[in-house]
């Protein structure tokens, strides 16, 4: 298990560095392109109160000048459901990419299988030496009773045999 | 979306950068260091000391690669099926009775 959880560690570096940069630029992307109205109006009333100089453009023909167009407005709330679209993609995505990192995680942090394998074979092996010995201990008894239980009387019979003989 | 998991592994996936390339520094550094210094004594202790500290990194990203990825990892170490008695070695085992 140690090998493989250091050629796991540090495989985590490259592996991060890919995440990481796939999930900053989806989400800011998603970011963008859900808040894009919310962006057209502060940037148009930020124009209007003279807080910034250039207007810019948000979008190709549509330039922020101070003046709120509502057609304008309303395609970007396009922008933005196709944002929330993106968004649910981007978010499955990512969840995918965390999955097959949880089934990476599964075979280099766990325990080998041969290794729980010959874990249970040892409890197995356990159960039946129990077994046996039991075994074993009844046998024993029953010899041990069955030769007292043929001895003693074979003992007295003998015995009534020599009572004459000694008399 | 609705699914907490998701954000979990969103979460992990933002984390896998911080901790990946302080993983990889600070293993890459020791086992350097160690192999350079080996020479001298002092290497061998700290390469102990990043074996330790690589076991250490292991254990915190199987605990995340649980809790936020949802992965189902198998034990580190298998319990021992010998009973475990007083006076006897029970490190092997996952409660001591």
């Amino acid at each position: 298990m140690t090998w493989k959880s250091l050629t796991y560690l540090l495989i985590e570096f490259p592996f991060g560095v890919f995440a990481f940069t796939i999930g900053v630029t989806l989400i800011s992307i998603s970011l963008a392109l859900v808040l894009y109205p919310v962006i057209y109006v502060v940037l148009t009333a930020l124009y209007q109160q003279g807080l910034t100089d250039s207007g810019g453009s948000m979008f190709p023909g549509v330039s922020i000048d101070g003046t709120f167009s509502s057609s304008v407005f309303v395609g970007f709330l396009l922008i933005s459901a196709l944002g929330v679209a993106f968004t649910v993609v981007s978010a499955a995505l990512m969840n995918g990419m965390g999955w097959l990192w949880a089934r990476f995680a599964e075979v280099m942090l766990g325990a080998d299988e041969s290794r729980l394998q010959v874990a249970a074979a040892k409890a197995e092996a356990q159960v039946e030496h129990a077994r046996a010995e039991r075994a074993d201990q009844s046998r024993r008894a029953l010899i041990v009773n069955a030769s007292h239980e043929l001895r003693t009387p074979v003992a007295s019979i003998s015995a009534k045999g020599l009572i004459p003989l000694v008399w | 979306m609705s699914d907490s998991r998701t954000y979990l592994r969103i979460l992990y996936l933002l984390l896998a950068f911080p901790l990946g390339t302080l993983y990889f520094t600070v293993i890459v550094t020791g086992l350097s260091v160690g192999v350079g210094l080996a020479i001298a004594i002092v290497g061998f202790l700290i390469l102990i000391l990043t074996l330790l500290v690589w076991l250490v990194f292991a254990r915190v990203e199987r605990e995340l690669a649980i809790y936020l990825l949802g992965a189902h990892i198998r034990p580190m170490f298998v319990p021992d099926p010998t009973p475990c008695r007083r006076g006897s070695d029970c490190s092997g085992h996952w409660a001591i009775r």
